[in-house]
């Protein structure tokens, strides 16, 4: 896309994702959450680490777009990003634990769409993956005998990167004529088609989410091209990108 | 507090000199789906802004029979500022922006030219860093030109401010933080008509004309970039 | 012989002596040729025998810009042309457009421009034999002509007060779009011609609206039968079609997308000699934008080569 601003906050190769969609993508950032639930540190770690995702498509970047409160679209594509999140243990949980039990990070991830030229799943998960890889951790502790409602502190070293356990991709299709398959539907097409699949793949084969809200009914026969053409499209890019880059 | 401000050497927190506009960086026309978009970098400041229009309006109610109808939409990202702050958009200050910015635009707009029909602008600042209401200002002005609807001239903006004696031109957001009295002013470049003044603080009539001169100064110089980008982006279909 | 008065800036440039930025090849600015580019609020001339056309406004005797753009000057008329803008009718335009709603005894028809344009039951070709019958069934009759979503080739015949326009269709050669593709590019590159209907020599006819909406379809020669056939007229059923057609069909459209993104006048011979351009590249090849960049500079090498001829 050509609106690289070249600044801090546009990481992207703009030439890898001119495959997937124009989309530009911003810095998450990182907030401490301490929970102050008292309990002692050799309970097992009840706390996990959690990310909230949330995508914006604002009236902004489309006409189909109304402005108000978000509506369908967005609410279930930022429930599935969740969910893909959590469930794909994508972030080595042992980088985000401050401390066992009593501090740990929650990660913000905030994703605001500003062209919208269809199929803006895949483009979410591509720009949420290249901004995690962006993510700096402040180096924080938390003293051991303070109590339950002591700040943490940022130490002095350097921040680290989170270390990423598996770079997802994600394929949509959609469903023409409930047999046809378009992968990687343009605003137009998805105007037609009665369904659409999308696949989330990590760079070890592994499936780590599907996603077909509704519509018209799919064979699983079907459901298993998408899942060929999605694992196809997911090694020639990581391949493009020379190991998804950890 | 102003005294940290300005520094004996006379320069300001990030290095400025008192009546310094900050790195200006325009793009004109990045986007496919909007009639008219821009965006602009005002040192850290990062606002885009779209058009849409004119159109048919949403709905039979929203439209004038005699001129098009303007609409703002103004956004901020809850990544723009240090620390993550989620705003609905019924916040009543991005509403009081939006209105302000409508306002500013309704007259130089030649709304006249498209009755029935509504123009819609939205505005996503991107990262905060003070002077959003100039830089949404001036990101509008260029959609708008982007998007080919006839204004009476560009409608241009800069703040300045007032600490340790001094007028400071272009705030960022220390400064604008620091309770220094800011004024937000909106200038039709070829006329030096003033169309929009915003201040929320208190300043002594003594040093007021200081700041509104320095204020209507950036809007001069930030007209001649903008009008420079604007002519950049200038590409007619051509032959093949 | 009038003369426009160029203001300072321009004049400047003119002269070289301005500092110049990007030397573009889009935007033919001082020097060669007299293309005046404007901006909004600029003086374009204080001559008083100049009339003022669209994008512009006077303000104290002088002829002012309200868009950026081109000066254009017809005679006495001065306007400017905006780079972007949405289509702007005129009548006697040849626009394509989608059917967005029905109303009584009209359809409304989205072309992309600044309002709906309109579309009467008084405007459509109703060849002799169908009764228009003036009933509750009106508008049940009325969507077997025309239902939401069909796209139609039509004629701009004249503006309603608020500036809509009213299209008709009544001539056999508008009507019902069928066995094609659409294609959208920005209305500025679709300059008002003699020839918006255009049929090449690869079996394919494009319909060029001047509001940016391109028709791309399989050929389909017209018979005086069909005039008088309102069920052929109207009729949702498209021709069947070999792949081979498809393909061409899809050829032509992502040549007519790739002189769109790369923003160039859009005409019969572009097409054609970009169409030949494209014959070296497979069709889906056709959306990466370096060869896109290939096949433009190419046809304009074969449209200079035949200028020269």
């Amino acid at each position: 896309m050509s609106g690289d601003a070249a600044t801090g906050g546009f990481v992207l190769d703009p030439d890898t994702f001119k495959k997937i969609q124009p989309l530009e993508y911003h810095r998450r950032f990182l907030e401490q959450d301490v929970r102050a639930d008292g309990r002692p540190l050799r309970m097992f770690r009840a706390l996990e680490f959690r990310a909230v995702p949330n995508i914006d498509l604002p009236a902004l970047c489309s006409p189909q777009f109304r402005p108000g409160p978000p509506g369908e679209l967005t609410q279930s594509l930022s429930t599935f990003l969740e969910h893909i999140i959590s469930s794909g243990h994508i972030i080595d949980l042992d980088t985000l634990c401050v401390a066992s039990g009593r501090a740990v990070w929650v990660l913000y991830a905030d994703i605001i769409c500003l062209n919208y030229a269809g199929n803006v799943l895949d483009a979410a998960v591509a720009a949420l993956m290249a901004a995690l890889r962006n993510v700096r951790l402040p180096d924080v502790t938390v003293g051991e005998d303070a109590d339950a409602d002591a700040a943490p502190v940022i130490s002095g070293k350097p921040s680290k990167p989170i270390h990423l356990s598996r770079s997802l991709v994600s394929s949509t299709f959609g469903v023409f004529d409930k047999q046809l398959l378009l992968a990687d539907p343009t605003n137009e097409e998805e105007a037609l088609v009665s369904s659409s699949v999308s696949v989330v793949l990590d760079d070890k084969d592994v499936v780590c989410g599907v996603f077909k809200p509704g519509g018209a009914a799919a064979s699983k026969a079907l459901i298993d091209e998408c899942i060929a053409a999605a694992r196809e499209r997911t090694s020639r890019l990581v391949e493009a990108l020379g190991g998804l880059g950890k | 507090m102003s005294r940290e401000l300005l520094a004996p050497e006379g320069l300001r927190v990030d290095g400025r000199r008192p009546p310094e506009l900050r790195r200006l960086l325009t793009r004109v026309g990045l986007f496919a789906v909007a009639d008219g978009s821009a965006y602009v970098e005002l040192g850290n400041t990062k606002c885009l802004a779209a058009v849409y229009g004119p159109k048919e309006p949403r709905t039979q109610s929203a439209q004038l029979h005699d001129r098009a109808v303007i609409n703002v939409e103004y956004n901020v990202a809850s990544f723009s500022s240090g620390e993550r702050k989620s705003r609905t958009r019924r916040d009543k200050r991005l509403l009081e922006i939006a209105s302000v910015i409508k306002r500013t635009f309704e007259p130089v707009v030649m709304t006249a030219t498209f009755p029935r029909s509504e123009i819609d602008i939205y505005i996503q600042i991107l990262q905060l860093d003070g002077g959003a209401l100039h830089a949404a200002i001036n990101a509008s002005c260029l959609a708008m030109i982007d998007a080919g609807i006839p204004m009476s001239d560009y409608v241009v903006a800069c703040s300045a401010g007032f600490a340790s004696g001094t007028a400071l031109l272009d705030l960022n957001y220390i400064e604008e933080s620091a309770e220094t009295p800011a004024l937000t002013v909106a200038m039709l470049p070829k006329s030096g008509k003033l169309t929009m003044l915003n201040m929320e603080s208190r300043l002594h009539l003594d040093h007021f004309k200081d700041v509104l001169d320095l204020a209507t100064e950036g809007c001069k110089s930030l007209a001649e970039s903008l009008d420079e980008a604007v002519r950049k982006a200038c590409k007619t279909p051509r032959p093949i | 012989m009038l003369e426009i008065s160029l203001p300072p800036r321009a004049q400047a440039r003119r002269a070289g002596t301005a500092a110049d930025g990007d030397d573009d090849d889009d935007v033919d600015m001082g020097g060669a040729g007299d293309r005046q580019l404007v901006t909004p609020g600029e003086t374009i001339t204080t001559d008083p025998a100049f009339m003022r056309g669209h994008g512009t406004f006077t303000h104290e005797q002088a002829l002012v810009a309200s868009v950026a753009g081109v000066v254009e000057r017809v005679n006495k008329l001065v306007s400017v042309r905006p780079l972007k803008s949405r289509y702007n009718g005129e009548i006697g335009d040849v626009v394509v457009g989608r059917i967005t709603e029905l109303g009584p005894k009209r359809w409304k028809v989205d072309i992309k421009g600044r309002q709906d344009a309109v579309l009467l039951l008084s405007s459509i070709n109703l060849p002799g034999g169908v009764q228009r019958r003036k009933s509750e069934s009106d508008e049940l009759q009325m969507r077997s002509f025309f239902a939401e979503g069909d796209l139609v080739s039509a004629e701009v015949q004249s503006f309603f007060q608020d500036g809509g326009a009213s299209l008709q269709t009544r001539n056999i050669k508008y009507g019902k779009l069928r066995n094609g593709s659409l294609v959208m590019v920005h209305s500025a590159q679709i300059k008002r011609s003699k020839s918006h209907f255009i049929v090449l020599s690869c079996g394919v006819d494009v319909v060029l609206g001047v509001n940016g909406y391109v028709w791309v379809s399989k050929h389909v020669p017209i018979t005086p039968e069909m005039e008088s056939d309102p069920e052929g007229l109207y009729s949702n059923q498209n021709e069947p079609m070999t792949e081979s057609e498809r393909e061409t069909i899809a050829r032509v459209c992502n040549v007519i997308a790739a002189l769109g993104r790369q923003n160039c006048e859009i005409h019969e011979s572009a097409i054609v000699y970009a169409y030949d351009a494209s014959l070296d590249y497979a069709v889906k090849e056709l959306l990466k934008v370096p060869v896109q960049e290939a096949i433009v500079s190419q046809a304009s090498a074969l449209l200079r080569q035949a200028a020269t001829q």
